[in-house]
């Protein structure tokens, strides 16, 4: 039986009682079932399944809608043989293995399991209806689609839970319309860029169609497990390179302010603006690796510990910026005006460095995400991005800075057509992976004063372009 | 022609068949001023400099108009910055070029200009207009570094003055008597207007008068306006101008008839000119070395990317738009119903019934190289492109 640590889940459709319809898993990396695991005649239904199941060597969770009658549902989750069950929220220890729910609004988890399950997740895609191009939309205040996606969410959940492996649960709308796998396929990239696993979850509509044979949805479902080996076979990468950004948030993302500091890393995200996000409460982030910083947001409303504040303010004396939409009361900050003008943002001097403070307290995550990109300075942006209005770029760097790789991830079910990437270095050579060719395709590059442009070809769901200088 | 027309008798004269009160407007079409245009073949952006600087003396020289003057010039920077069409870059297409911009900016600060205000109302944004630019992979230093006090301001909002600046249209507008513009528009000697030469969906062209649409701020005239109030940052853009769907806020010139027609092929011509006219253009450039066709922006379907090689420029916006008009394949001479107007009033008929300028041909002088030598037919093009895709779909169907 696989460890924990490797399992790669399906969210086994209810309907598929029969033992049959493992045979799709088949040739696939799949290697765990989740299965529905509540009234008791429904857990029983699910028994011969479950020993086949395990006969082929897979792992079955049960997941638990509530916490009713928890020691029936343990006590036959022992007969069944499952591996573990995954509880909607944190119980008393007990002697069977559990993975409690962390909702999306309470990202911070205290559960010690290896596996952090956020549940309360979105439909990657696109809100409102895309006009021409793709990088407009009928409605919104950004001029540019909304998106829904998960990916940002997984990044604040890794920054908080390093040592844990992300699973993320969403479901297809329950209209899912004109079916795409490409709708699945944002699904599973969306995650994994991040860092992620989407927890695999097919709509009525799909798992019907896959039950029936139907040719269309058997090709699809070969794509999604094409994509899942893609990022198997890639999972190097995630030690190949780290996140780059010369930007941070600095938060505890938790409480009274984690309203604010999730949407800001949201809608930054939407900028394609490398940044980092920083868990202010780790106590190895006292000694914060500020330097390669050159700005830090940091949107909460109270001072950071003194270890954490000491660190700050010799990092702002040394040339650093810190942007505050609410005055941090406390901070200890020479308050000395200076010359720069922004229209929300008074700015101070300390030091070589500059303390931004939004005029009025600012509580709007867009304006905050907006400004803070000016305050930064574009032309400090290690990425510019045209016609990229359906996609979120996740940009990581080598280790020793000679390579880079920017993950593309299009929510709209189109291809993104006439997308250009500018990388303020200079690169010798690119290549482009998409989710369904083996080896990536060389890219031509055009070298500018210091940045290198690519013109890409139509971009699926998912990208990824490999520099090399 | 000269006299009174009421506003019944122009519209009807304007093939409009809406029915509107009336307002007498006074037609000057006769007496209308006339300037020289200077017109210039250009392949290359790296050409602009020498170019314009022969066509600037073409005109009458700069010394003349800008020597220890404050220079404001509005740049035409529609749309946002992360948009291209095709691959071609914003200055390509949409924009106009980065090169034009510091090129006109050096010549007038080498013809003594004291102060040069580089001005837009860039989309929904109060950002300042370099961050702006950089988005757009621009770098603001070669135009800042084009002469000296050379600043950015964007106008889509107060900015860092205290209160908006009124600019009243000498003898009543057609649709507002009066605009809260940002000060730089007041704040200044002499205004330029740099334009690109483009189609557009709802005015026909857009040349150097209908770059001026954007000299007004969003707080006041944009979807997030206040109801009393300028909002304090810009949110949206100017569908009240198009369709009249609100007012702008209680303290600003509200419009003068409410219930005129609420078509944007009807009011956003006439908005135009009550700008031009509240603010006066004193030299008008439009860059069409490379530009789009069928559009005036990405957003546009159907628009594509095209090099008509020209450069114009006059200090009268009216008989500068005419001729580039003319260089676009139209008749300037053109009404609502004829192409590019077909779906508008025409702004350069009205600007020049407002006695701005004349759009006849026959009373323009035109420097440089001739309007037949540098035409370039958007729609001839447009419809070479189309009749070339059709045939391709055939080829693979």
């Amino acid at each position: 039986m696989p460890e924990p640590s490797v399992w790669i889940p399906l969210r086994w459709p209810a309907g598929w009682r029969d033992p049959g319809f493992l045979k799709l898993l088949q040739n696939t990396l799949l290697n765990c079932l989740i299965i529905d695991w509540n009234p008791s005649e429904e857990r029983a239904a699910f028994l011969p399944l479950i020993h086949e199941a395990r006969r082929r060597g897979l792992d079955v969770i049960g997941l638990m809608d509530t916490m009713d009658a928890m020691a029936e549902a343990v006590a036959m989750a022992r007969i069944a043989g499952l591996a573990t069950l995954l509880v909607p929220a944190p119980v008393t220890p007990i002697d069977f293995p559990v993975i409690p729910f962390t909702d999306r609004s309470r990202v911070r988890s205290s559960d010690s399991g290896s596996i952090l399950a956020i549940r309360g997740n979105v439909w990657p895609g696109i809100r409102g209806k895309v006009l021409s191009g793709g990088n407009s939309v009928e409605a919104g205040p950004t001029g540019i689609p909304w998106v829904d996606a998960n990916g940002w969410f997984v990044r604040i959940a890794r920054a908080l839970s390093p040592d844990k492996i992300i699973w993320i649960f969403a479901d297809p709308p329950a209209k899912e319309g004109t079916f795409t796998a490409d709708s699945y396929l944002c699904a599973i990239a969306d995650a994994a860029a991040a860092g992620g696993r989407w927890v695999i979850s097919l709509g009525a509509q799909f798992a019907n169609n896959l039950a029936a044979g139907n040719p269309h949805f058997l090709q699809a479902w070969k794509r999604l497990m094409g994509a899942l080996s893609f990022f198997e076979n890639h999972k190097q990468w995630r030690n190949q390179y780290k996140e780059i950004g010369r930007l941070a948030v600095l938060s505890d993302f938790s409480g009274a302010n984690e309203f604010l500091s999730i949407e800001v890393v949201n809608l930054l995200s939407r900028r394609h603006l490398p940044f980092r996000i920083l868990d202010k409460t780790n106590p190895l982030n006292a000694s914060f690796q500020f330097q390669d910083l050159q700005a830090i947001l940091y949107p909460d409303e109270e001072p950071p510990q003194p270890a954490v504040r000491r660190t700050l303010t010799t990092w702002i004396e040394s040339g650093g910026v810190l942007i505050c939409p609410v005055w941090i009361k406390g901070l200890g900050l020479e308050q000395q005006l200076s010359g720069q003008r922004y229209a929300r943002f008074q700015v101070y001097s300390l030091g070589k460095g500059r303390v931004a403070v939004a005029r009025e307290q600012e509580t709007d995550p867009y304006v905050i995400a907006a400004d803070t990109h000016t305050i930064f300075g574009r032309a400090h942006d290690l990425l510019r991005a045209w016609n990229a209005g359906t996609i979120n770029s996740l940009c990581l760097t080598s280790f020793k800075g000679r390579s880079c790789l920017i993950q593309l991830v299009n929510y709209y079910n189109q291809t993104a057509k006439d997308v250009c990437l500018q990388v303020c270095d200079l690169y010798r050579s690119a290549r482009l992976w998409l989710l369904e060719q083996t080896r990536p395709v060389p890219l031509r590059l055009s070298i500018g004063r210091g940045t290198t442009e690519i013109q890409l070809p139509p971009l699926p769901a998912y990208a990824a372009v490999e520099l090399e200088k | 022609m000269s006299g009174f027309l009421t506003r019944r008798q122009l519209l009807g004269g304007l093939g409009a068949n809406i029915l509107a009160p009336e307002r007498p407007i006074r037609v000057l079409a006769a007496k209308a001023p006339t300037a020289p245009v200077a017109i210039a073949k250009c392949l290359s952006y790296d050409e602009v400099l020498a170019v314009l600087a022969r066509m600037f003396d073409q005109i009458g020289g700069l010394g003349r108009l800008v020597k220890g003057k404050i220079v404001a010039i509005k740049l035409n920077l529609t749309g946002s910055p992360t948009l291209r069409l095709g691959f071609a870059p914003a200055g390509e297409a949409q924009w106009v070029h980065p090169k034009v911009i510091a090129a006109t900016v050096h010549l007038l600060g080498k013809a003594g200009a004291h102060r040069i205000r580089l001005l837009e109302s860039p989309w929904s944004t109060a950002e300042p207009l370099e961050e702006y630019m950089l988005a757009a992979g621009w770098d603001p230093q070669l135009i800042l570094s084009a002469a000296p006090k050379v600043e950015f301001e964007n106008t889509n909002y107060l900015g860092a003055a205290k209160q908006y600046s009124r600019l009243k249209v000498p003898g009543g507008g057609y649709i507002f008597d009066a605009f809260d513009l940002n000060h730089s528009y007041e704040d200044c000697d002499v205004f330029v207007s740099l334009a690109k030469l483009k189609e557009h969906a709802t005015t026909g062209v857009t040349l150097s008068m209908k770059n001026c649409f954007g000299i007004t701020p969003c707080t006041i005239y944009g979807e997030g306006a206040g109801s009393d109030e300028p909002s304090r940052f810009p949110q949206g853009g100017r569908t009240m101008f198009h369709n009249g769907y609100r007012q702008p806020p209680k303290s600003a010139p509200p419009e003068i008839d409410p219930t005129s027609p609420r078509e944007g092929g009807y009011r956003v011509p006439r908005i135009i000119v009550d700008l031009v006219a509240a603010r006066p253009i004193h030299l008008a450039v439009v860059d069409g070395v490379r530009t789009m066709a069928a559009g005036e922006g990405p957003w546009i379907p159907g628009c594509f990317p095209v090099r008509p090689n020209v450069l114009l420029a006059g200090t009268n916006p009216v008989t500068t738009d005419a001729v580039a008009t003319a260089v676009m394949g139209f008749d300037p001479m053109a009404l609502r119903g004829s192409p590019p107007f077909e779906t508008c009033d025409s702004t350069l008929f009205l600007a020049e019934q407002r006695g701005i300028g004349t759009r006849d041909l026959r009373r323009i002088e035109v420097a440089g190289v001739p309007i037949a030598k540098t035409r370039f037919d958007f729609r001839a093009t447009r419809r070479q492109r189309t009749a070339l895709e059709r045939s391709r779909k055939h080829e693979l169907c």
